[in-house]
């Protein structure tokens, strides 16, 4: 999956002299760990819940704080095309918890730490369209008279025959592999079994 | 390749507090440990609740005792009156600010499991208990990100060993596997086009993995041959694994 699947849309911003009551006030009442400050339709910066929790401790002084007191200046952004994977090395590469989206110098998206675990919410029925189409089909060329592909609550259901146990041994990997599957339960037969040997112990002896 | 479980990936050093730890002291603990949550521990050392970053931006009223009661953005816009508030605030305990109804995970749960769980409850991070509901661990979002975050020397390992080795039963010494934060580069040559290209796929898959560069070769094109069986073979056959055999 890619970070335009799983990023949020309508960011809340807030500009560089945005109060830190505001902010706080913002991050409660919409749900969120982090704002984007946004300045000439540029992002300068990210201010978080965590960059809201010193002021608890130290001398807030005399002066009313703002967003461009506290946030963080070090920008780390992702781009629409980037995969979940790469999104999360990126993020986990920097230390940060969250990103802007960035289509050349416009925001248009963010993600954060909950984003990148969104693609193991994916419905049974759209890991099982992957599972038919891009594994059964696509991958190995199985048709759906072959293997039957059934997934409830993330669980899949495999059923049907298979040409050997190196299809097996592909199949249950690429659909074990396949985002939002919890696990898998196997009812595969095998069509042969070449000299009462399974293929496997062949292979492993022709190595 | 079994699904990672909330045990193999959780923290097992937790930051906790008691009950009774004044509420400063939780903040400061989350601080200097850089967490964003703390488990709330009873008298036996059981799991009662948890305070999170969250709890400490939205003390409001009902949470804590009437003379407590005060917005904590309060305490951050208003200096002039810090001394008055902090005093009050000596007397705030954990267990006045923390949430009481905690969603926690047993170590079994599967990593998808407990993501589900995770986002549904709408919580960052969970407590893992054991049956007596002591704390074993912590499982945070960034803990259920290690699938991603594998080192490039597991990915190699997974795909050598479990991918080349046990799934394709090829000679993983015929496949060169170079991973780059998280790329990964195949090189050699096999028997078919159509068992290059299922190895890109598996590679593909492998956790952590983030691109594929695929230099492999083949010695011929089995796409090439038609017709394929009336019930649609795999376009690889099993006859390449077993020549030399």
């Amino acid at each position: 999956m890619l970070v335009r699947d799983v990023m949020t849309v309508g960011v809340v911003t807030a500009a560089p002299d945005t109060p830190v009551k505001e902010l706080a006030a913002l991050m409660v009442g919409a749900r969120i760990s982090g704002i984007p400050v946004v300045e000439d339709g540029k992002v300068v910066g990210i201010v978080s819940e965590s960059d809201l929790l010193p002021l608890h401790e130290g001398d807030p002084g005399h002066r009313v704080q703002v967003a461009g007191d506290v946030m963080t200046r070090k920008l780390i952004s992702l781009v629409e095309g980037m995969t979940v994977t790469e999104a999360a090395r990126v993020l986990q590469r920097h230390g940060v918890k969250r990103a802007p989206v960035m289509r050349g110098e416009r925001l248009v998206g963010i993600v954060t730490r909950a984003n990148l675990l969104r693609p193991y919410l994916r419905t049974d029925l759209e890991i099982q369209a992957e599972v038919e189409e891009a594994v059964l089909s696509g991958a190995l060329g199985i048709s759906p008279r072959g293997v039957r592909a059934l997934v409830i609550d993330g669980v899949v259901r495999l059923e049907g025959r298979v040409t050997s146990a190196r299809t097996r041994a592909i199949l249950l990997r690429l659909v074990r592999a396949v985002d939002g599957v919890v696990d898998l339960e196997e009812h595969l037969e095998l069509e042969e079994e070449p000299n009462g040997h399974s293929v496997q112990e062949e292979a492993e002896r022709a190595l | 390749m079994k699904k990672l479980k909330v045990e193999d990936v959780m923290t097992r050093t937790v930051v906790v507090v008691r009950e009774g730890t004044p509420f400063k002291d939780v903040v400061r603990m989350m601080l200097e440990h850089r967490v964003s949550g703390v488990p709330v521990l009873d008298g036996e050392g059981r799991l009662t609740g948890i305070v999170t970053e969250a709890d400490l931006l939205t003390l409001e009223e009902g949470k804590v005792e009437p003379k407590h009661r005060r917005s904590f953005l309060e305490w951050l816009v208003q200096p002039g009156r810090l001394a008055e508030i902090e005093a009050e605030a000596a007397e705030v305990r954990a267990a006045d600010i923390m949430t009481p109804s905690v969603v926690t995970a047993r170590p079994e749960l599967t990593v998808p499991e407990a993501a589900k769980l995770m986002l549904d409850a709408q919580v960052k991070r969970l407590p893992v208990i054991d049956e007596d509901g002591k704390v074993l661990g912590i499982v945070s979002r960034r803990d259920l990100l290690q699938p991603f975050l594998r080192t490039d020397e597991e990915i190699e390992r997974e795909i050598r060993e479990e991918v080349i080795f046990r799934t394709m039963w090829i000679d993983p010494d015929t496949i060169g596997v170079e991973v780059e934060r998280g790329c990964v580069r195949l090189r050699g040559t096999v028997e078919r086009r159509s068992v290059a290209e299922i190895l890109v796929e598996l590679v593909h898959r492998v956790e952590g993995v983030v691109g594929v560069e695929d230099e492999l070769g083949y010695r011929w094109d089995d796409r090439k041959v038609k017709p394929r069986g009336p019930f649609s073979a795999p376009r690889w056959s099993e006859n390449w694994a077993r020549r030399g055999a």
